[in-house]
């Protein structure tokens, strides 16, 4: 079967009077992370809704996209790539120089300082495509940027196979 | 049993009698010639856009628009952007990476030069070493100084540069460094602009080789930090569009060999849906030369206030496009989408098409009233994650 026909998009993206515009977004993100590559395409919180229903502390799960440190996250998500927050998949290598976010932990109510290290050089993950966004800024402010490719960066391979979401400290 | 055969042959017979002359095989002829097609003539009035696939090894197919055949396709190399279409030439351009391993091993940044008409690659020129920006598929990355001569290349090291080729002389010129400057637009026959991070616009001049032989910043252009601007403006003669993430458009008019500052101009709105903002995906604005109407993908956001981190209203789907005429600025219409859009363009011909990507899908519109006359289907008349266009007119 066609990957395009796994992932349905033509029905998830058609915009039906009835349903919701977060819905819809929330429709294409879900059928992106059902098996497409999509890097770096802007969509919404892939995961957030449902797990918000079933997560038993919210914003605390790092295997669903609505994880507080993932708010400024534009990829797949390494932890459901054989990697974690902080570790690339076997495989892979992490490119040293990221993008940064600063996101509000729930559980305490402090801001973060996290690091988006893209995982490098192994074929595209394509697991739990997640794209939040939340203090993303343009190429001319690259350090906060998530829609530059940061793999072959410091010795890192080019291509692209998932980011990590490191949390570097507390935001001062 | 000997009924049942004679009736079988004269069924057969009848049947061969029946097949036009036109599909008929002449023994003579085979066997068939072995080719490779070249593309037509483009017919008057004829909309044939290029269509470019996000995905990892990327690719573009070139599409006749009006009755959705594909034409012919090329590869974009990895993460690919749209081919580069001068005015006038027999040639057009692809700036590409490719990895010798697939996904690892060396870098390969080339600019490929590929046959209008056949769409093969008849030459490349390497540009070494590597430093190709990648990453979201998005408008003017690259561009072609309005002479055709030079291709500038956004670079990323993670430091901004951009990289220079000579297309006559078809040799990589060098690096540009601008720092903090991202995007290049065209602005004049050896020129380009860049936006900075710091609100300012940079000019840089190439000499007759291509080399920079000057520079000069433009401070106030707009508030980086409180209303940054999308880089994936618009051209229209002499003047760049950007529109801001809050709904403020940004004119920059590069004629005379100078540069000047429109006065800039809000087009927010707000409704039941909420505050209208420009939409981001990948390439959202669009103009028709010929009628000074700017297309502009539309999306509505609760608020436009900040959360802790920052930012996050600033890059939802499409679900209007709105239409400017540029000259008074008024409003025109607004034009409802058939479903969510990463990317709107426009055909420059007096009968224009507005061709709107869903990623799926390519839908089009009358330009001229908002209609949707046709769709473009996945694995029907496109394939993979459309996320950039391009008029061939």
């Amino acid at each position: 079967m066609n990957w395009f026909d796994n992932i349905s998009i033509r029905a998830a993206t058609r915009l039906a009077d009835r349903t919701s515009r977060r819905s819809v977004l929330g429709s294409i993100g879900s059928a992106i992370a059902g098996g497409v590559l999509l890097p770096l395409l802007p969509v919404d919180r892939t995961f957030a809704q449902e797990a918000a229903d079933d997560a038993a502390e919210p914003m605390q799960d790092p295997m669903q996209c609505d994880y507080w440190a993932y708010c400024s996250v534009d990829g797949w998500l390494c932890g459901c790539c054989g990697g974690s927050t902080n570790s690339c998949p076997p495989g892979s290598k992490a490119a040293p120089i990221t993008w940064t976010g600063t996101c509000q932990n729930p559980a305490d109510g402090k801001s973060y300082v996290v690091a988006y290290h893209d995982c490098c050089g192994a074929f595209p993950c394509q697991r739990c495509y997640c794209n939040t966004n939340e203090g993303d800024t343009m190429r001319y402010h690259p350090q906060r940027s998530n829609s530059v490719l940061w793999c072959g960066n410091g010795g890192a391979p080019f291509g692209y196979h998932c980011t990590m979401s490191r949390i570097l400290a507390v935001a001062e | 049993m000997k009924r049942t055969f004679f009736a079988l042959a004269l069924v057969a017979s009848m049947g061969f009698a029946g097949v036009p002359a036109s599909a008929q095989i002449d023994p003579a002829s085979l066997p068939e010639p072995l080719i490779t097609a070249t593309l037509p003539d483009k017919p008057d009035g004829a909309h044939w856009v290029w269509i470019a696939s996000f995905a990892n090894y990327a690719h573009a197919d070139l599409i006749d628009a009006d009755s959705g055949t594909l034409l012919g396709s090329i590869e974009l190399g990895y993460q690919g952007l749209l081919p580069q279409l001068p005015n006038s030439a027999d040639e057009f351009y692809n700036h590409a990476v490719y990895m010798t391993r697939g996904y690892h091993g060396d870098l390969v940044e080339v600019v490929e030069i590929f046959d209008a008409k056949t769409l093969e690659i008849k030459g490349e020129i390497p540009i070494d070493p590597p430093k190709a920006m990648r990453g979201l598929a998005s408008s003017n990355l690259t561009t072609l100084t309005d002479n055709d001569r030079f291709l500038i290349q956004s670079f990323f090291t993670p430091a901004l540069s951009f990289g220079v080729v000579d297309l006559q002389e078809r040799k990589y010129v060098g690096e540009i460094e601008t720092g903090g400057c991202a995007h290049t637009m065209a602005a004049g026959s050896r020129r380009f602009l860049s936006l900075c991070g710091d609100g300012s616009v940079l000019t840089v001049d190439l000499d007759e080789n291509g080399a920079e032989s000057g520079r000069e910043t433009h401070p106030g252009f707009f508030d980086a930090e409180g209303d940054p601007l999308h880089p994936t403006g618009a051209r229209s003669g002499d003047v760049w569009y950007f529109a801001s993430v809050r709904g403020v458009m940004h004119a920059v008019d590069t004629s005379g060999g100078g540069i000047s500052f429109q006065e800039p101009w809000t087009f927010r709105d707000e409704d039941d849906a909420g505050v209208w903002v420009p939409a981001a995906p990948n390439q959202h604005m669009a103009i028709h030369e010929a009628s000074g109407r700017l297309f502009l993908l539309m999306s509505s956001v609760p608020d436009l206030e900040r959360k802790p981190g920052g930012y996050d209203f600033h890059r939802g789907f499409g679900f209007e496009t709105w239409v400017f005429d540029i000259e008074s600025r008024e409003r025109l219409a607004r034009y409802k989408m058939d479903k969510a859009a990463a990317a709107v363009a426009v055909s420059q011909d007096d009968a224009p098409l507005l061709y709107v990507s869903t990623y799926s899908h390519v839908d089009i519109y009358d330009a001229s009233t908002g209609e949707l006359t046709r769709t473009l289907n996945p694995d029907v008349e496109v394939r993979g994650v459309l996320v950039l266009m391009q008029p061939w007119d």
